[in-house]
């Protein structure tokens, strides 16, 4: 029914509200470039220092994750709702729980079946990257994060074969897709600040 | 050839007049997904004027369909529109009644 169509575009459009101006990607991006700055540290000091990297790489992680919101909410106050106005989307949910718990058991046990002379921590990383970026690419319908998706799974399949080294394997799939992802949201905010003038009251 | 004497017309026309106005269905159906939002988003996604938005949210908040907050964020004001449960209620009704109507009509 047109009606039910109609009611699915704006459910969508109030989705992909929140990747509308680029903010989330950039966020999203730099937590995957200090994931793969932490890794690479990981695998760099030495080991009676690991613990101490460790913390600082898990406190860095969460800082991010938990400040991005703040930061996010900022700019999203001083740009976007002068531009696109302001949404409250709650907690709906277009990914069924189901589908969120099956993947990340597929990506598990994945790690568990898998030859021990496959190089785990690039397939292992890749997947998880995939499967986080196609979960928010299909709730929001962004054509654009399917793209860095498949980007992505390239760039996997690139470390896989060149990545001799753990840490290449290890950091490689968090520092490519973050660099992507850096790069989409980037260009995403630029289109957006010509596109979306400030509304004249 | 269409059976005219298959169509419910009364079904038809017992629809909600008040949410079955194209501008109005448009501001309910956006109300309806979200838990609320502002008139600038609505503005926006409805393509409607400021005044024309202001009448049909009038109308919909007389009904008591839609309820305005007005907050502010800082220093900023923010006008936040949302659909009561009365509201969704009624739209929830509309829809399945439209439903009805539109299974009813022959090929």
């Amino acid at each position: 029914m047109a009606a039910e169509q109609q009611l699915d575009h704006y459910r969508r459009q109030a989705n992909r509200y929140c990747f509308e101006d680029g903010f989330m990607e950039m966020v999203f991006g730099t937590i995957f470039l200090v994931m793969a700055i932490g890794m690479f540290l990981m695998f760099s000091v030495d080991h009676a220092y690991m613990w101490i990297v460790t913390i600082g790489f898990l406190v860095v992680v969460f800082s991010l994750a938990f400040g991005a919101s703040r930061l996010v909410g900022g700019l999203k106050e001083r740009i976007t709702y002068l531009r696109s106005g302001y949404v409250e989307t709650g907690n709906h949910k277009a990914i069924p729980r189901w589908v969120e718990i099956a993947g990340a058991l597929t990506i598990i046990g994945v790690s568990f079946v898998m030859p021990n002379d496959f190089p785990q921590p690039a397939i292992i990383n890749a997947m998880g990257v995939t499967f986080i970026l196609g979960t928010i690419a299909y709730r929001v319908g962004l054509s654009r994060l399917y793209g860095v998706m498949f980007l992505a799974i390239a760039l996997g399949f690139v470390v896989f074969y060149i990545g001799d080294v753990d840490v290449i394997q290890a950091a490689g799939p968090f520092a490519s897709t973050g660099v992507l992802l850096l790069i989409s949201g980037g260009l995403t905010f630029y289109n957006y600040l010509h596109t979306h003038p400030v509304e004249a009251d | 050839m269409a059976e005219i004497d298959d169509v419910d017309v009364g079904a038809i026309a017992s629809l909600d007049k008040l949410i079955h106005e194209p501008a109005r269905l448009a501001i309910m159906m956006l109300l309806y997904v979200v838990e609320g939002a502002d008139f600038l988003y609505v503005k926006i996604q409805t393509k409607l004027t400021n005044g024309n938005l202001s009448s049909h949210v009038g109308k919909l908040e007389g009904a008591g369909y839609v309820e305005i907050e007005k907050t502010f964020k800082g220093k900023m004001p923010r006008t936040i529109l949302r659909l009561t449960a009365e509201g969704r209620g009624a739209f929830r009704t509309y829809l399945n009644e439209m439903r009805d109507v539109m299974n009813g009509l022959p090929d």
